[in-house]
This record gives C-alpha cells, sequence and structure tokens, in this order.
C-alpha cells in the first residue's frame, strides 16, 4: 500500500511527532549541558559547579512530564521549572571565574535551545510557534537576568535564536509541505476501496459464470442433444431448478453455498462425493480411490468448488472422452488436498480447444483459482487425460491469510 | 513491494512530494550557515584555502541532497544518503584542518551543526535507524578530530567538555529528526493496517449488494430468451426439432457474452465505468486501451490502485477527452511494459502541481517510471513484474 495519513489524521500525527523530536533534541542537550559540566568540575575539583548539576535534574523531569503529556499545564510547569534551573545553572556557572566563563558559555546555550524546545500541547502552526517564542524569551530572559545579576555583560548568542529560527522554518514547511498531498489523498484513498470493490466484484462474477456455465448452458446443452418427443423427467426437474434457482434465490450469497458445518466432515457429504454420484447417474463409471476423508479438511466454499470442477471434468469425459469410465483420485496432505481426475479415453490438447469451449477454462480452471488452488492438466491426443486439481486445505488457508 | 524501505518517502510518496521546499532550504541554509560562520572566524583561519574548499564541499553534498530529494527521482537511495554523509564529513575534517590557530573555538564550528540540519532534511528520505546510525558514526569521527585539535587550543575547558560540546548539537538534531522520522512511519504504518482492514470490512459489507447487481446482470440477460424459453418448454413439456436449434442458438448467444466479459480486464472495465468526456460503456475500452498479451491482470493491487488514480485525477481535468487517451500494455522478456499517453490542455507547472502525487506513488509501485510532457501530450512509461 501507498497511502499516507488522510487529512483528518496527517495534522495531528505530525504535530504529535514533531514535538516529540523537539523534546529528544531538549534532553539531548539537557544531557549534553550535564556531561559538560561534570567534565568542568572533574577538572577543577576547586571550583563549585554541583549546584548547577542539581538544577538540570527538575528540569529534565518537567520535560519528561511535558513530553509524556503534551498539555498546557506541563508545558507551562516546564517552562517555569526551565526559567529557574536555567537561571539557577547560570548564576552558578557565572559566578566562577572569568576563564570558565569565556570558555563555557554554550552549555548555558544548550539550556536554552532545550527551552526552546517545548513544543506544547497539539495545535497547528501558529500555536507550535508560539509556545516557541514563549521557550525563547523565557530562556533569554532567565539566564539574561542571571548574567546580569552576576556582574557580567551580556552578549547576543546566536545558537539559540538559531535553534529558534531553524524549528520555526522547519514547522511551517512541513506544514505547506502536506497541502500538495491534501487534494491528492482522499482520491487515492478512493481508488484503493474502488480497487477492492472491483476485486470482489470479479470474485462474484467468475462465480456467477461457473454457475451460470453449469446450470443454463449446461441444460441447453441437454435441450439441444434430447429426442423430439415429452420433455425428460430428469430434465424437467433440472430446468424447473434453474429457473427456481437462478430467478428465486440470491444465488451468489454464501448461505447457498454452506452446508452443514457438522456433515460437512462427512465425506458423503462432500462436493466432491456429490460429484461422483451425479456422474454415475448419468452413465460414467467411476472409481474412486486414495484418501477419501481428506475432503473433510476443505472449508465449504472450496468443497463445492471442488465438486463442481470435479464433476464438470466427469461430464468432459462422458462427452468428449470417447469412454465412460473414469478414476478418481484424493491424496491429502496437510496443506492441502489433490484431487485427480484420470480417463483413458480420447485425449486432447489445451490449446487446441476452441476458444468459446468454457469447460475447462471457466468451470474447472476458474473455479480453482478463485479459490486459491490450481489444475493441471496433461493430456496426450489418444491415450487420455489427467487432470490434476490442487485445492488449500482449510488449516492451510486460513495460515495464508493471516501471513498475507 | 516487498523490497520497499520504511522510509515516508516509500510509505506515502503522494504526502512526501512537497518535502523538497523544506529539503532545499534546509540545505541552503546550512552553506549560508557555513559562509557566515567562516566569515566571522576569518582571523582564526589558518589556511584559508583548506577552509574555503570545505564549504565548497559542504555545498556539493548539499547540491547533491536538493538534486536527488526530486520526488522525479525517488526513491532516495542508502548509496546516496552514504555519499552525502561522507561529503560532509569530510567537510567538516577539512574545515578543522583550516583552522589549526590555537585560538579557535569549538562553538564557531559550522561543521557538526550543519551535519545534523541536514540529518533532519534527510528524514522524509531514509529510515530513522539508519539516520540515527548515520549521525552516530559521525559523533565518533567528529569527537576524535576535536580531541586532536584540544592540545593545540587554548582553553581552560577539558578535552572531554570540548567533545561534548562539539557533538552535542549535532546529536540533538539527528535524534530530533529520527523521533519525528520513526514516528510518522509507525503512524502511516498504523493507519495503512487500519485502511485495510476498514476498506476490506466495507467490502464485506458491500458483498450482498455487489452480489444481487451480478445476479441482476445475469438475469437481465437471462429473462430475454432463456426464462421465456424454459417456461415455455416446461409448459408444453414436448421437445420438437424447432426446441434444439433455439437451444443451441441461446446457448451460443450466452456462451459469447460470458467469453467477453471474461476476457474483459479490469482496466477495460475502469475505463467503461469512468465519467469525463469521450466514448461512453461499451465503447471506451476498445478505443483506449491495448492489451494484447492480457497482461492487464498481471498487476498487484498496489499497481491498479495508483492507475486508478491517475487515471480518474485525470478525466477530472476540463476538457479532458477519452478519445485522447491510449494505454498500452505488453509482455516484455519475464516482465511487463506499460505506456499511458494523454492530451492535457495545462501547463508543465500546473501537471507538475496537479500531478505529482499521482506520480509519486506510480514511481513507489511500478519499476522505470518515467514521464515525459511536450504539451499537450503527456507519456508516461513504466514497467512491472
Amino acid at each position: 500500500m501507498s497511502l499516507g495519513l488522510p487529512s483528518h489524521l496527517a495534522p495531528q500525527a505530525v504535530s504529535r511527532w514533531f514535538v516529540r523530536g523537539l523534546h529528544a533534541i531538549a534532553f539531548t542537550t539537557l544531557s549534553g549541558a550535564l556531561l559538560i559540566t561534570v567534565a568542568f568540575q572533574a577538572a577543577n575539583p576547586q571550583l563549585v559547579l554541583w549546584p548547577a548539576m542539581i538544577a538540570l535534574l527538575p528540569m529534565l523531569a518537567a520535560l519528561w512530564f511535558a513530553d509524556r503529556t503534551p498539555t498546557v499545564f506541563y508545558s507551562t510547569a516546564y517552562l517555569v521549572v526551565g526559567a529557574v534551573c536555567s537561571f539557577w545553572f547560570t548564576a552558578t556557572f557565572y559566578s566562577q571565574s572569568v576563564l570558565l566563563v569565556a570558555s563555557d558559555a554554550f552549555s548555558v546555550a544548550l539550556i536554552k535551545v532545550a527551552l526552546v524546545m517545548v513544543g506544547g500541547p497539539r495545535g497547528g502552526v501558529i500555536k507550535r510557534v508560539g509556545w516557541c517564542v514563549a521557550g525563547y524569551i523565557t530562556a533569554e530572559a532567565s539566564v539574561d537576568a542571571a548574567v546580569l545579576l552576576t556582574g557580567h555583560t551580556v552578549e547576543f548568542d546566536i545558537t539559540t535564536l538559531l535553534a529558534f529560527v531553524v524549528t520555526t522554518v522547519v514547522f511551517v514547511l512541513n506544514d505547506r509541505s502536506r497541502r500538495l498531498a491534501r487534494r491528492s489523498q482522499p482520491l487515492l484513498h478512493r481508488a484503493a476501496r474502488d480497487e477492492e470493490l472491483a476485486a470482489m466484484r470479479h470474485r462474484i462474477e467468475v462465480k456467477a459464470a461457473a454457475l451460470m456455465h453449469d446450470t443454463v448452458l449446461s441444460h441447453l446443452a441437454a435441450i439441444a442433444n434430447a429426442a423430439d418427443g415429452p420433455l425428460h423427467p430428469a430434465l424437467r426437474a433440472q430446468v424447473e431448478r434453474d429457473l427456481e434457482v437462478l430467478v428465486g434465490e440470491e444465488w451468489l450469497s454464501d448461505e447457498l453455498l454452506i452446508a452443514d458445518t457438522d456433515t460437512q466432515r462427512d465425506w458423503r457429504q462432500s462436493g466432491l462425493f456429490a460429484a461422483i454420484q451425479e456422474t454415475r447417474a448419468i452413465g460414467l463409471e467411476i472409481a474412486s480411490t486414495g484418501d477419501l476423508s481428506a475432503v473433510a479438511r476443505l472449508d465449504h466454499e472450496t468443497s463445492y468448488a471442488l465438486g463442481l470442477a470435479v464433476k464438470q471434468c466427469l461430464v468432459n469425459v462422458l462427452r468428449h472422452a470417447d469412454t465412460n469410465e473414469a478414476e478418481v483420485a484424493v491424496y491429502g496432505s496437510e496443506r492441502e488436498i489433490s484431487v485427480m481426475v484420470i480417463d483413458t479415453g480420447r485425449g486432447f490438447t489445451e490449446t487446441e480447444t476452441s476458444p468459446d469451449r468454457l469447460g475447462l477454462r471457466q468451470s474447472v480452471r476458474r473455479r480453482i483459482e478463485s479459490v486459491g488452488g490450481a489444475v493441471q492438466v496433461w493430456s496426450t491426443p489418444g491415450r487420455g487425460t489427467s487432470i490434476m486439481i490442487r485445492v488449500p486445505a482449510a488449516q492451510a488457508q486460513t495460515n495464508a491469510r493471516g501471513t498475507a | 513491494m516487498s523490497g520497499r524501505e520504511l522510509t515516508r518517502q516509500q510509505l506515502d510518496p503522494a504526502g512526501t512530494t512537497g518535502t523538497r521546499a523544506l529539503t532545499a532550504t534546509l540545505a541552503v541554509g546550512a552553506v549560508g550557515y557555513a559562509l557566515i560562520m567562516t566569515a566571522i572566524s576569518w582571523r582564526e583561519i589558518s589556511h584559508p584555502v583548506i577552509a574555503t574548499i570545505a564549504v565548497v564541499m559542504l555545498a556539493a553534498s548539499c547540491l547533491l541532497l536538493i538534486l536527488a530529494s526530486s520526488p522525479y527521482r525517488a526513491p532516495f537511495t542508502r548509496g546516496m544518503h552514504y555519499v552525502i554523509q561522507a561529503g560532509v564529513l569530510a567537510a567538516i575534517a577539512l574545515e578543522a584542518a583550516g583552522q589549526s590557530t590555537p585560538n579557535a573555538l569549538v562553538t564557531n564550528d559550522w561543521g557538526p551543526i550543519d551535519l545534523g540540519v541536514l540529518i533532519i532534511a534527510l528524514g522524509p528520505y531514509r529510515p530513522a535507524r539508519e539516520l540515527a546510525a548515520a549521525g552516530a558514526v559521525a559523533a565518533i569521527f567528529i569527537g576524535f578530530l576535536t580531541l586532536v585539535r584540544a592540545e593545540h587550543l587554548l582553553t581552560q575547558a577539558p578535552p572531554f567538555a570540548l567533545v561534548v560540546v562539539a557533538i552535542t548539537p549535532m546529536l540533538a538534531l539527528c535524534f530530533g529528526g529520527c523521533v519525528f522520522s520513526f514516528g510518522l512511519v509507525h503512524s502511516i504504518q498504523k493507519w495503512q493496517r487500519r485502511a485495510l482492514l476498514a476498506s476490506q470490512n466495507l467490502v464485506e459489507e458491500l458483498r450482498e449488494g455487489i452480489a444481487r447487481s451480478v445476479q441482476q446482470d445475469r438475469v437481465t440477460i437471462l429473462s430475454r430468451d432463456v426464462l421465456p424459453f424454459f417456461s415455455e418448454i416446461l409448459a408444453r413439456d414436448v421437445i420438437v426439432p424447432a426446441d434444439r436449434d433455439r437451444a443451441r442458438e441461446i446457448a451460443d448467444s450466452i456462451r459469447s457474452v460470458m467469453v467477453a466479459e471474461f476476457d474483459r480486464s479490469w482496466l477495460e472495465n475502469l475505463i467503461e465505468l469512468a465519467g469525463g468526456v469521450g466514448p461512453g460503456k461499451a465503447g471506451a475500452a476498445a478505443v483506449v486501451v491495448d492489451d494484447p498479451d492480457r497482461v492487464a491482470s498481471v498487476m498487484a493491487t498496489d499497481q491498479r490502485t495508483a492507475i486508478r488514480a491517475l487515471l480518474v485525477a485525470m478525466i477530472d481535468f476540463p476538457d479532458f477527452d477519452r478519445r485522447d487517451l491510449r494505454i498500452q500494455l505488453s509482455k516484455d522478456g519475464s516482465g511487463c511494459r506499460g505506456r499511458v499517453a494523454a492530451n492535457l490542455d495545462i501547463t508543465d507547472h500546473v501537471l507538475h502541481s496537479a500531478l505529482a502525487p499521482y506520480f509519486a506513488v506510480m514511481r513507489a509501485v511500478f519499476t522505470d517510471f518515467q514521464i515525459d510532457f511536450v504539451q499537450p501530450t503527456l507519456t508516461l512509461r513504466f514497467s512491472y513484474e
């Protein structure tokens, strides 16, 4: 999927993570200031720098709360605590030797940057810039007050100003950058949904076409081949059922296909068994071999599709293979069930069959592919045909869906 | 698209088409900062030539970044990231070499801060983890350079403090950028999972309606010929020779409708159902789509979605006529090639601002995506497996 955040979620997510990014910067600069102070204290044991280290701790704690709960209260609390702590920190540093001040104005700048990164509660560009300005003013005011109080002169600090400018620019431009996507994003989302719907419609159409082939087309063919005279009762029953099913019921909904789950596990209730019985009734001798109970591991939809597909293969044997014997062999593995339909009839070449012959393409191949299975055909003219139909077992299917 | 990286550019191509302005601003700003800081500390520079080369090196890396961040050159590769990173580290080393006077102040170095700013600029294009790793490597490099210089500096500061001073701004910017990118990528992924689920649920809810409409289509076909015929035979209960011919005739006509429907791809359906000016239902696909190898069906859902969105966006343009639209798909070795050509009565600027997000998505899901616009003809070429 290539879908970005939709317009109603994007501003919140961008705002939330922008603030967390700012807080990551603040944590790093405060940690840096702490490390620098430790380094100075260690190198100059005669100086009294430990109060500066302690000053950083409440500020780190306030930042942690402001990061966890970005509300007006916690953000304001961070600024207030930060103002006091940066005053304390600066006063500690500036009350020491002049040389120290000259070589370490930078750790003070790091604390000021941490205040500029206050972030504040969620909101748009203006609010965000507003909090940035508040952080900047607080930082400058408290630090300058400490500098003046310790008898030094205030010097312009480019680092903090730079941090303020870069943060503002990044936020404004980042917000603008999403405008382009604001128009396209809904269209992309709609396209993705339409695509899902089209795919669903296609699956249903495959099902409908296969059903139509099995019913109406098959019975029209029966009428075309019937002898003159009274309608055969079996054909009459089938035609009546066609009318009922096609017009009367919602034949494409799954309910029609659901066999009783308890009995579905029984071979005698499986689609495959029904297919074999029905084709036997119209005169084909079928030997069924292998692990017949394996078909109980199919879900209802697959079992139904497999039954109809095998029935089509068997009907093809009777119609085209010039033989009235066939074998149906079932093999079951943990992941899939294979059914082989074998005859020793006339054989054919699949590519040479007429393109409007829908039987193998439609009722077998498409139908099996629509339930995630595969069909392989081996046929040699004059020596017979073997059709291997493989469908996923219900367990394997669930797994496959889970990992997809 | 299993090879897709966890970057904002690749997860949300449409949403990141506009980020280049930010990237370019930061890159230009970084060069500006380097120039200003070099001018301010000019007196501390002992080798002006090396210092100048350092700025040029930085400018070259920034230029590379601006070029590579173009949505028309997506995706931004890891190799490109490393080249830019190496360029900036070289600039940092040259900057340090140019300032080997004892009066130099570590805080006047532009290198580490610029590197941090560039890592933020790289945020939309590379995975957060890769950026963090690059930042860590850079921190070690800058720390080492600072230690080497510390011996010659006239400062009271302990060397360890100098190292922290040198690397903290860079690391802070790097972490900030990484947290922002990581968080957004995480949000996008979460949203995508939710959107997928919601869309599946919606489709499931609409399933009944779709089934009914498909059934309605079938019944319409059947009620014209089959239903009267079946009813007549049932009523008569006798088959006469004319019935056999009629049965064959109806079966043939149904079969040909079914075959035609079956051979129609999603793309042809899309063209026939889309609005706009031009040939309507039943005619448009034959004019527009040329897919002799039937490879439209090979496209993955992502790819179909991208094409669908692009076509819908194009059809929405005023004066767009489907008669001028051509879509050719063909087999090419083991993969497939596609070509979309359309006439759009718009300027180059409008094309790029209005369609850029769709182009970005196309680029993310297809390989070798190329855009060619010679007013008024827009030609897109792409390939897929």
